[in-house]
């Protein structure tokens, strides 16, 4: 079956809604609870980051079209 | 068209492209940037460049889908020896949604060429448009040679299958 690699490439990213959403800033004081946790290990494969390029384009993205239909 | 001997010698010996020395073409040596980042950083500025730019948003108006622009600048490059196919593949995603941030930036409506990939079972209509005028080119020839030929004899009756239940009636 005759498939662009671009369209496989593209789909096979697998963007969720959340990999768009912004993190939560964590509290870095004594008491907060999250300030001595371990910070996770972030996934550094270049597939991840390409994953992370694309979402923060897309995030870019949408403020540009949202902005116009608003 | 009858085809001259001259033309015959013109066509490349089999094998012919597998004789140049290895590393004489840019795909055989090592590529100029390695990581998808490099690419990346090659790729981007060019995309918003003056000269590109514009070619780009003509290319969206026209219905172009925007994975086969950004597979068709990755392919150039890998032949250029820009980078391998492994980059080119990696970076692809990251070209085809800057291209639809530049449509979106622009206001254009493009194609991104993410339609459902085209079922096989499925006849398009344009295919079946196809064979029609086909058929309708054919069909007067097809009469006027049915005309000249002599009647057939009626075919034999078919073969009908015989029902095979116990209680079935024969015929």
């Amino acid at each position: 079956m005759d498939i662009n690699p671009a369209y496989s490439a593209y789909t096979n990213l697998g963007i969720t809604d959340t990999d768009m959403k912004d993190k939560p800033k964590k509290g870095m004081g004594l008491l907060s609870p999250m300030g001595m946790a371990k910070p996770k290990e972030e996934l550094n494969e270049p597939r991840d980051r390409v994953r992370q390029y694309v979402a923060r384009i897309r995030k870019a993205r949408k403020q540009v079209t949202d902005g116009r239909n608003s | 068209m009858a085809e001259t001997p001259r033309e015959k010698l013109d066509y490349p010996i089999p094998g012919q492209g597998m004789t140049a020395e290895v590393g004489s073409r840019p795909w055989q040596n090592p590529p100029q940037y390695t990581t998808v980042e490099q690419a990346l950083e090659f790729y981007i500025p060019r995309l918003v460049s003056d000269d590109v730019y514009e070619s780009l948003l003509d290319s969206m108006e026209l219905g172009i889908p925007l994975t086969i622009m950004a597979d068709s600048m990755q392919s150039t490059a890998v032949m250029q020896g820009l980078h391998t196919i492994d980059v080119g593949i990696l970076a692809m995603p990251v070209i085809i949604e800057m291209l639809a941030y530049i449509g979106d930036d622009a206001g254009i409506e493009y194609n991104l060429g993410m339609d459902k990939p085209i079922d096989e079972d499925k006849i398009s209509d344009t295919k079946i448009a196809l064979a029609m005028k086909r058929m309708r080119e054919k069909l007067p020839q097809e009469l006027d040679d049915r005309e000249e030929m002599p009647e057939e004899p009626e075919a034999m009756e078919e073969d009908t299958p015989q029902p095979s239940g116990l209680m079935a009636r024969r015929v």
